[in-house]
């Protein structure tokens, strides 16, 4: 596992890939952001979009998970204080190749129950390296014991 | 439908009541790993999941009737509260700032805190947001 003991302010790591398939994309808009330019490549035409793409609610699950439940990089992850900065900056489509540039920014001192306080800027790109969305995520993660 | 010029700072609303289900979490952690809120017990739910759920309440209750063009991201989240499994939602809003973007005046940007709440009143999950309005007199 990596422990906060193994971070260091100015680390760089680079997670993926992921993405979503379309039917992924649409059952996300279903459940939790049924806008029309997210359920069909029609009502997406009309817009910015251009053609069907993923809501940025679940490019944030995707770049979370990316960081959360990662055999390449396992971090002994124990919560999430906050997100900052959450950015949406260019659409997310179906079975997009997206990976993740993790850049470690601040490491804080050890708090309660073995657990140090990490900031971490993520930066989501895809597969043309366009960067699609950004986040700082500050966790909870377990010291070495 | 409602454009920029109709919304006024300050303004606030309430929307919805969202029952948390076991079945629901399941399909979401299912699919999702995301990290617990800090210092919540092991009962509580994943505190992005309840960001997913007001941008729900926000669609059906608010985006239906709105000039919205999307969304360029949310300045800070944070979980006060934990959420538990049969938990009742409500989302409240209130609207922080609205100004015309220079380099796109068919649009204005609008600032607003977005406030998941508990049965008893307490703040699950607060977010401030960002969204994009197109304007009255600009729309075609």
């Amino acid at each position: 596992m990596i422990a906060f003991d193994d971070l260091m302010p100015g680390q760089v790591v680079v997670l993926g890939p992921t993405g979503a398939s379309r039917d992924e994309v649409l059952a996300f808009a279903r459940a939790y952001d049924p806008q029309p330019f997210h359920l069909s490549d029609e009502a997406a035409s009309q817009t910015y979009f251009g053609r069907l793409s993923a809501s940025g609610w679940h490019t944030g699950a995707l770049m979370l998970d990316l960081l959360i439940n990662n055999p390449d990089w396992p971090l002994a992850c124990r919560g999430c204080h906050e997100i900052r900065d959450l950015r949406w900056r260019a659409p997310v489509y179906p079975d997009d190749r997206l990976s993740a540039r993790v850049t470690v920014i601040d490491c804080d001192v050890p708090e309660a129950q073995g657990a140090g306080r990490v900031t971490l800027d993520l930066l989501l790109s895809n597969q043309d390296d366009a960067t699609v969305a950004q986040m700082t995520a500050v966790l909870a993660v377990a010291r070495r014991i | 439908m409602r454009y920029w010029e109709d919304l006024a700072v300050g303004e606030t609303h309430r929307y919805g009541r969202y029952e948390l289900t076991e079945k629901e979490h399941a399909d979401f952690v299912s699919r999702f790993a995301v990290p617990a809120v800090v210092g919540a017990d092991a009962d509580a739910v994943p505190g992005y999941w309840l960001c997913c759920i007001a941008m729900r309440l926000l669609v059906d209750h608010a985006l239906t009737d709105m000039a919205s063009l999307g969304s360029p991201g949310v300045d800070r989240i944070d979980w006060p509260t934990a959420a538990r499994i049969g938990d009742v939602l409500t989302l409240s809003t209130e609207l922080l700032s609205a100004r015309v973007l220079e380099s796109r005046p068919e649009m204005g940007l609008i600032k607003q805190t977005m406030t998941l709440e508990n049965q008893r009143g307490d703040a699950v999950a607060r977010m401030w947001t960002n969204a994009l309005v197109a304007r009255r007199e600009t729309a075609s």
